[in-house]
C-alpha cells in the first residue's frame, strides 16, 4: 500500500500542477459555419467567414432551440488575403474568441477563383484534422461575399445552413452528390475529373445554377440544369430525379424516376479508341404530362421515344466533356476497372478518341391515378 | 509490533471468561436485573440466578418456578424429569457458563459456590414481525423480508428449502460481541472449497463486534480498498434460497436483517427477483436497461465535460444551437458547473434519506424542481445539464442493490476530474482503469466479473440477459458446484428430440 | 526459475486466440492501406492475403517449435535458446528476441500518442500520457498473466465496435475499384506483402506466453483460428479502402481508416473518428502490459534474483523514457520501418532458423544416444 501511495501522491500532483489542455469550450469558442473565397487577382482573395452568433431567445419558454432567427445574429467577417491562407487564422486578429473549423459546414468559391484553380485550398482543407469530410463545397455565381452577408433573404435561416440544406436535398433528387468527400475522391483520382454544384443569388432567395465541371483543380464548363438529370444517370445511380422532355413544341412530358442504375463496359481499353458502352434502366412513373398525350396504351411508344432522346442527349453530353478532355463521370476509371494492364500514361491522348455508347431503357411504370 | 500489544491488551479484556464462578457472580451481581437468590424448601435448597431482561419471565414464572418449588423436586437430578423443559444442560465450563447466562438461560447452582450447574433455556425473542421488503421491493415476488432475528431468518430460508441437505452452520465472532453468525448451504451442491474459504475468512476474523452484515461483507471481503461491493447483500429471503440451490453460501448476521451471498460477480448485482417472474424476451430488455442505465449514469456527465470542453465536433450541428443557447448565460465552465449539480443531487440524496420519511419525500420535490429550476433559471446551470444530471440520477437508482447503487454514484466524479483533463482520452482512460480493477477483483478468490472473463457461455445466459430455464439446464459454472446440473440434462434432450408435429397434424 | 507453472496462472485455450489477435491489431490497422497500395494499388488485398498465409506458415513454425520444447521443460523461447546454444549465446539471443519486444512496445505507444497529437490533442504532454498509460498497465501487470489476458479479452471486445464502424461506409464505396483483379506483378505484390509484415507481426508473442496456456491441443486450434480472423480482419478493410479511396485520394491520406470514421455521422454524434480513437486505448493497453510481462520474465529468466514486481517499473519507466524521446512525426516513421525490418527478420528468417537448429540438436541428441 504504501508503495501504491508512493506512486499515486506524484501523479496526482503532478496532474494538478501541469495543468489542462487548451480549451476550446463551446460556448467560448466562435464555429466558422461558411467559409466563401472570392477571387481577387493576383494571388489575392477577399475571404469572408460566417459565424452564427447564438444567443438565447428574449422571451422566455418559446423552448430552447435557439436558433439564430435573423441573420442579424450572424457575425461575418471579411478581409484580403492570399490564396491558400487559412481564413481562421486571417481573422483571428479580429474575434473575441478563438475561431474553430471543426463545425464548418460549407465552402464557396466564386467563379474566378474556381476559375484560377482551388488546390491550395483544397490541400488546405484535406491538411486540417477538424474539417469534416461531409462539409458542401459549392461554387458561386457572383460574390460568395455578398450571397453570405446580405441580409435581404425571405428566411430567417441563417445562410451558411440554408445552402448546405439546399445542396443536401437537391443531390437526393437531380443533383449528384458532392461534398468535400467525393470532391477530394475525384480531384485526387486518377482519370477522373471533379465537379461542384454552382449556386446563385437570386433577388432575394438562393438557387441551384447547374454544375461546375473542373479540369483537374480548374473550372472549366458549366453544365446547365436541364442536362444534370442526364449527368447524374450517367454517373451513379439514384431515385427521386424528374426528369423533363419535351417531345414535340410546347408539349411536356416529365418522368420522376423511381430507380435509375447505370451499368458500364469497355471493349478495347488500351487501343487508342477504347469503345465504351453504358446501358441505363430508369424506372419511372409519370409525374406530369400534356392532356392526352399518355395512357396506358400509349406508354410503349413513349418509352422507345425517350429511350432514343435519353440516349442522345447522353451521347451529347460526353462529346462535350471529350471536347474540352474533362472526365467527371470518371469514364476513364470504368476504363481502368475493365482493362488489363491498362495504359494510363497515355489515356490523356486517347480519351478525347473514345466512342461512347448509351443504351437508355425506360420503363414507365405509372401514368398516375387518372388517364 | 503494534498488534501484538493489542492483543494482549485484548487478553485481559472482559470477554474472557472469569477465574471462577464466584468472580462472575460478584462481577454480575453489580448489575440490577441480575437476579441471584437462593432457593430452600423442604427438600431442596438451591442457588437460582438469571438475568431478568434476557430471560423470559412469564415462563419462568408460570412454569419453570411453580415445578422447581414443588415437592417432586428431591434433589438436582430430579430437575430434568420433573421440570418441563426440551433441554437440561449439566456443566462445569465457566466459559460456558458465561455466556449461557447471558444469552438468557436459567442456572441452578446446589450451593452458592458450586461450579457444577444446571442451566435451562429461556431466552426472551424479541424481534420484529416479518415485514414487507423495503430495499428490494418486488411487485410479483414474495414480500417478506428478514428481520433482526437470527432464527426467524432461518426460518424463512429453511420453509423455503425443505430438505435434510439443508445445513446451517454456527460460528461466535467479535471478540467482546461474540455475534452469532450462521453460515447456510446445501451440502452436495456448495463447492467445498468456497465453504472453507468462507468458513475460514469468518473465524480468522479479528475484530471487537459484528453490529450488521453488511459491515461483515465489508470485513472479509477479498479486497477491502475496492469501490465495488464483492458479495451480494439482500433483504430477500427468497433470493436467499436461490442462490443457496444454485449452489452459493449465505451467511446470516443475528441482529441484522440482511443476508450475505457468496460468491457474487458483478452483473448479478443488477438483476432482481423479478427478472424471473417475467417472460425472457421482457426480463433480458430489462437488464440490457439496465446495463444502459448504468453506462448512462457513469459517464454521461463526463461525456458532457469533455465534449464541452474540448470536442465541440462532436456535437451534431442541430444540438449544437441548443446546447449553446442553454450555456450562453452560464458564467463557469463546464466543469464547475457540472460539479454544482452533482454536488446538489448528492445533497438532496443524503438529506432524503436522512429525514424522517414524510418530510424525505418533500425534500425531494422541493430539491428536485425548485432547486432546478431556479438554477437554470438564475444562469448558473444550463437546462440541457440538468436533464443530463437528473436522467444520470435516476439511472442509478436503477441499480437494485443500494451498495452497487451508491458505488456507481460517486464512480462518476473521477470520471467527471478526468475528462476535464484529458477530454475524451481522460474518461477513455479512467474507464480503463475502472476495468482493469474489476478484472483483477476476485469475490472469495473467483473472479468479480465472471461471465466475461473468463468467457464463460453457459454462465453468458444468465447474465446481461436472461434466457428460459430450460436452456439453463446447468449451475453457473464459476460456483464449481459440486453437481453441475440443474436438471437431468439427458431427458431434456430426450424432450426436446421428440418430433414435432406439422401444422393441422 | 520453477519448471513448472501452476494451473492458478493458467489461462484458458481461448487466450491463443485474443491474445496474438489483439496483438496484430493494433494502430497499424489505421495506416497500412496507404503504403501497401503504392506498390500494388488495388491488388493490395491479394498481398494482404500472401502476408496471412505467410503469417499461417510462421505460426506453425513458431507453435512446432514450443511443442518440441515441452518435452525438455518450460515450453518458451528462453528455453529454447538456452537449452540449444548454452547459457552464453542463449542470453545473447535471448537479448535480440527481446529488443523486438521492446521496439514492439514503444512503437505502439509512440504511435498511438502519435495519432492522438495529430487528430484530438496537439499540445498533448507526452510524459503525463505516457507516466498515466504505464500506471494503468503497472496496475494491470501486477495482477498476472491472468489479468493480462483478461485485458486482451476486453480489448478484443472494445475492438468489435470500430470494425462495425467501418462497414458504415460500404454505400458510399464503389466496388468497382478492385477491378481488373490480380493485374500486378509477383514483384509488386511481393513488396506489398513486406510493408504488410509489420500489421501482421504480433503474433509470435505466443512464443512467450504459450507456457502459461492450459490445453495446448485446443490452444493451437485457437491460434490458428486467431491467425485467420486477422487476415479476413486486414483484408476486408483493405478491400473496403481500395473501394471508398480513389487511388490519388488514398496515397495522399496517411490514416486511411481514420478518415473513414470522419465520415461516418450519426444522428447522435459526429466526428466519430475521435471517439474511435479513444477506443483505440484498448488496442494499445494490452500491447504494453504483455510486453513489460515478456521482458520482466526476460530478466527473471537471466537474473533470476531479481523480482519482476521490481523489474517491471524499470520496464515501464524505460517505455516512458524511449516514447519521450522520439519527439518528431518522422522519427515515429522510422521507428516503424525499423521495427518492420526487425520483425521481419525475426519471423521470416530467424524463426525458421531456429526450428532447423531445434531439429539438428534433436537429431544429434539421438545418435549421442544411440
Amino acid at each position: 500500500m504504501k508503495q501504491k501511495a508512493a506512486l499515486i501522491a506524484p501523479l496526482i500532483a503532478l496532474l494538478l500542477l501541469s495543468g489542462c489542455l487548451p480549451t476550446s469550450i463551446i460556448d467560448d469558442v466562435l464555429l466558422v459555419e461558411a467559409e466563401g473565397i472570392d477571387y481577387l487577382g493576383d494571388g489575392k482573395v477577399m475571404g469572408t467567414v460566417s459565424m452564427p452568433n447564438y444567443a438565447a431567445n428574449p422571451n422566455p419558454g418559446s423552448g430552447g432551440a435557439g436558433l439564430p432567427t435573423t441573420a442579424s445574429m450572424l457575425r461575418h467577417l471579411s478581409g484580403v488575403t492570399y490564396d491558400g491562407k487559412s481564413l481562421v487564422d486571417r481573422f483571428q486578429p479580429s474575434g473575441q474568441m478563438p475561431l474553430r473549423v471543426g463545425k464548418l459546414r460549407l465552402m464557396l468559391f466564386n467563379t474566378a477563383m474556381a476559375k484560377k484553380g482551388l488546390y491550395k485550398q483544397i490541400d488546405l482543407r484535406n491538411r486540417d484534422p477538424d474539417a469534416p469530410r461531409d462539409m458542401s463545397l459549392a461554387v458561386v455565381e457572383g460574390s460568395c461575399r455578398k450571397m453570405l452577408t446580405s441580409a435581404d433573404y425571405q428566411t430567417q435561416i441563417p445562410v451558411a445552413r440554408y445552402i448546405q440544406d439546399m445542396i443536401e436535398q437537391n443531390s437526393e433528387h437531380n443533383y449528384p452528390e458532392s461534398t468535400l468527400e467525393t470532391f477530394m475522391y475525384a480531384y485526387y483520382g486518377d482519370y477522373m475529373d471533379p465537379f461542384l454544384p454552382i449556386i446563385r443569388k437570386q433577388g432575394d432567395h438562393i438557387e441551384m445554377y447547374g454544375l461546375a465541371l473542373f479540369k483537374g483543380d480548374k473550372y472549366v464548363m458549366r453544365l446547365s440544369e436541364n442536362r444534370v438529370f442526364t449527368f447524374k444517370m450517367l454517373f451513379q445511380k439514384f431515385s427521386q430525379g424528374v426528369y423533363d422532355y419535351e417531345f414535340a413544341p410546347n408539349k411536356h412530358i416529365a418522368l420522376k424516376n423511381v430507380h435509375t442504375n447505370v451499368n458500364y463496359k469497355v471493349k478495347n481499353g488500351n487501343s487508342s479508341s477504347p469503345d465504351i458502352y453504358a446501358s441505363v434502366n430508369v424506372r419511372a412513373q409519370i409525374r406530369q404530362a400534356n392532356p392526352g398525350s399518355i395512357s396506358k396504351s400509349t406508354g410503349p411508344g413513349m418509352e422507345k421515344k425517350l429511350n432514343k432522346h435519353m440516349a442522345k442527349e447522353a451521347v451529347q453530353l460526353v462529346h462535350r466533356f471529350q471536347r474540352k478532355r474533362i472526365d467527371p463521370l470518371q469514364l476513364g476509371q470504368h476504363v481502368r476497372s475493365y482493362t488489363r494492364n491498362f495504359d494510363g500514361k497515355s489515356w490523356p491522348e486517347r480519351y478525347p478518341n473514345a466512342r461512347f455508347h448509351c443504351k437508355v431503357d425506360v420503363t414507365i411504370r405509372q401514368t398516375g391515378i387518372s388517364e | 509490533m503494534f498488534w501484538k500489544n493489542s492483543k494482549k491488551k485484548n487478553d485481559q479484556g472482559p470477554a474472557q471468561p472469569s477465574k471462577s464462578i464466584a468472580d462472575l457472580l460478584v462481577q454480575l451481581e453489580t448489575n440490577p436485573d441480575f437476579n441471584h437468590f437462593c432457593h430452600k424448601s423442604k427438600t431442596l435448597t438451591c442457588w437460582i440466578s438469571y438475568i431478568n431482561t434476557v430471560v423470559d419471565l412469564e415462563y419462568i414464572h408460570r412454569d419453570l418456578l411453580p415445578a422447581l418449588y414443588s415437592e417432586r423436586v428431591q434433589c438436582m437430578k430430579d430437575i430434568a424429569q420433573v421440570v418441563p423443559i426440551d433441554k437440561l444442560i449439566e456443566t462445569r465450563d465457566l466459559s460456558v457458563i458465561q455466556t449461557s447466562l447471558l444469552d438468557g438461560y436459567f442456572m441452578i447452582q446446589p450451593s452458592k459456590r458450586s461450579q457444577h450447574v444446571y442451566l435451562i433455556p429461556c431466552p426472551k425473542k424479541q424481534a420484529r414481525q416479518v415485514a414487507d421488503t423495503e430495499v428490494e421491493t418486488s411487485i410479483v415476488g414474495a414480500h417478506d423480508s428478514f428481520v433482526e432475528s437470527l432464527e426467524t431468518n432461518i426460518n424463512l430460508v429453511r420453509s423455503r428449502i425443505p430438505i435434510p441437505q439443508f445445513k446451517v452452520e454456527e460460528q461466535r465472532i467479535g471478540k467482546l460481541s461474540r455475534t452469532r453468525i450462521s453460515i447456510l448451504y446445501i451440502e452436495g451442491l456448495a463447492n467445498k472449497a468456497n465453504l472453507n474459504t468462507t468458513r475460514q475468512r469468518i473465524t480468522d476474523l479479528e475484530t471487537v463486534s459484528v453490529i450488521n452484515a453488511n459491515m461483515l461483507a465489508l470485513m472479509i471481503g477479498d479486497n477491502s480498498q475496492s469501490f465495488f461491493p464483492q458479495f451480494i447483500d439482500t433483504e430477500r429471503p427468497d433470493r436467499v434460497s436461490g442462490a443457496l440451490y444454485e449452489g452459493k453460501i449465505a451467511v446470516l448476521v443475528d441482529g441484522s436483517p440482511s443476508a450475505l451471498i457468496l460468491p457474487s460477480t458483478i452483473v448479478e448485482f443488477f438483476s432482481t427477483i423479478d427478472d424471473y417472474s417475467l417472460n425472457w424476451p421482457i426480463a433480458s430488455l430489462y437488464r440490457l436497461l439496465r446495463l444502459f442505465a448504468v453506462a448512462f449514469s457513469v459517464i454521461s456527465s463526463s461525456l458532457y465535460v469533455a465534449a464541452l470542453t474540448y470536442h465541440y465536433q462532436l456535437v451534431p450541428k442541430d444540438l449544437l444551437a441548443t446546447l449553446i443557447v442553454s450555456r450562453s448565460s452560464v458564467p463557469y465552465d463546464p466543469i464547475i458547473e457540472v460539479l454544482l449539480l452533482e454536488v446538489m443531487i448528492e445533497l438532496l440524496r443524503e438529506a432524503g434519506v436522512r429525514l424522517p420519511t414524510k418530510v424525505g419525500q418533500t425534500i425531494g420535490i422541493v430539491g428536485g424542481i425548485v432547486i432546478g429550476t431556479a438554477s437554470v433559471q438564475a444562469g448558473v446551470t444550463s437546462n440541457i445539464l440538468l436533464i443530463i444530471i437528473a436522467m444520470s440520477a435516476l439511472a442509478a437508482f436503477i441499480t437494485p442493490n443500494y451498495r452497487m447503487a451508491t458505488t456507481i454514484r460517486l464512480m462518476r466524479f473521477p470520471f467527471i476530474l478526468a475528462a476535464q483533463m484529458f477530454g475524451l482520452i481522460g474518461v477513455g482512460l479512467c474507464f480503463m482503469f475502472f476495468v482493469c480493477h474489476l478484472l483483477k477483483l476476485t469475490s472469495l478468490g473467483r473472479p468479480f466479473i465472471e461471465p466475461i472473463y473468463p468467457m464463460r457461455v453457459t454462465d453468458l445466459k444468465d447474465s446481461f440477459i436472461r434466457l428460459p430455464s430450460n436452456m439453463q439446464g446447468q449451475r453457473p459454472l464459476f460456483l464449481r458446484t459440486a453437481d453441475k446440473n440443474r436438471v437431468n440434462l439427458h431427458r431434456t434432450m430426450q424432450k426436446k428430440g421428440k418430433a414435432k408435429p406439422d401444422i393441422d397434424e | 526459475m520453477n519448471d513448472k507453472i501452476k494451473p492458478a496462472h493458467q489461462v484458458g485455450p481461448v487466450s491463443a486466440f485474443f491474445i496474438p489477435q489483439v496483438m496484430q491489431i493494433g494502430i497499424g490497422y489505421l495506416s497500412f492501406q496507404q503504403i501497401i497500395t503504392k506498390y500494388s494499388q488495388q491488388d493490395a488485398w491479394l498481398a494482404s492475403l500472401i502476408s496471412g498465409a505467410l503469417s499461417l506458415g510462421i505460426l506453425w513454425v513458431v507453435l512446432r517449435l514450443l511443442e518440441n520444447e515441452r518435452q525438455f521443460g518450460m515450453p518458451d523461447l528462453f528455453s529454447i535458446h538456452t537449452r540449444i546454444f548454452g547459457r552464453r549465446i542463449g542470453t545473447i539471443l535471448n537479448l535480440f528476441t527481446v529488443t523486438h519486444v521492446l521496439l514492439f512496445a514503444i512503437r505502439s505507444l509512440r504511435s498511438y500518442i502519435e495519432i492522438v497529437h495529430v487528430w484530438v490533442f496537439p499540445q498533448m504532454s507526452m510524459f503525463l500520457f505516457s507516466l498515466i498509460f504505464c500506471l494503468i498497465a503497472w496496475y494491470i501487470v501486477s495482477g498476472g498473466m491472468r489479468t493480462i489476458a483478461g485485458v486482451c479479452l476486453l480489448s478484443f471486445i472494445y475492438l468489435v465496435p470500430l470494425s462495425i464502424l467501418t462497414l458504415f461506409i460500404v454505400p458510399h464505396a464503389q466496388f468497382e475499384n478492385l477491378l481488373p483483379l490480380i493485374d500486378h506483378s509477383p514483384a509488386a505484390l511481393l513488396k506489398s506483402c513486406y510493408e504488410l509484415t509489420h500489421v501482421y507481426l504480433g503474433f509470435e508473442l505466443l512464443l512467450y506466453v504459450y507456457p502459461f496456456i492450459s490445453n495446448p491441443r485446443e490452444a493451437r486450434k485457437w491460434a490458428f483460428r486467431s491467425a485467420l480472423t486477422t487476415v479476413y480482419f486486414y483484408t476486408t478493410t483493405l478491400i473496403l479502402a481500395i473501394a471508398y479511396f480513389s487511388q490519388g485520394e488514398l496515397q495522399n491520406t496517411i490514416w486511411p481508416t481514420v478518415a473513414y470514421w470522419k465520415s461516418v455521422r450519426f444522428p447522435l454524434v459526429e466526428h466519430i473518428d475521435i471517439i474511435a480513437i479513444v477506443l483505440l486505448l484498448w488496442a494499445t493497453i494490452p500491447k504494453v502490459c504483455l510486453c513489460s510481462w515478456i521482458i520482466a520474465r526476460a530478466v527473471k529468466f537471466t537474473v533470476p534474483k531479481i523480482k519482476m514486481k521490481y523489474s517491471l517499473i524499470v520496464i515501464l519507466a524505460l517505455f516512458i523514457a524511449g516514447t519521450t524521446m522520439i519527439r518528431t512525426g518522422l522519427l515515429v516513421k522510422q521507428l516503424n520501418v525499423a521495427y518492420t525490418r526487425y520483425g521481419a527478420l525475426i519471423i521470416y528468417i530467424y524463426l525458421p532458423i531456429l526450428l532447423f537448429c531445434q531439429w539438428i540438436k534433436k537429431k544429434r541428441g539421438r545418435s549421442a544416444a544411440s
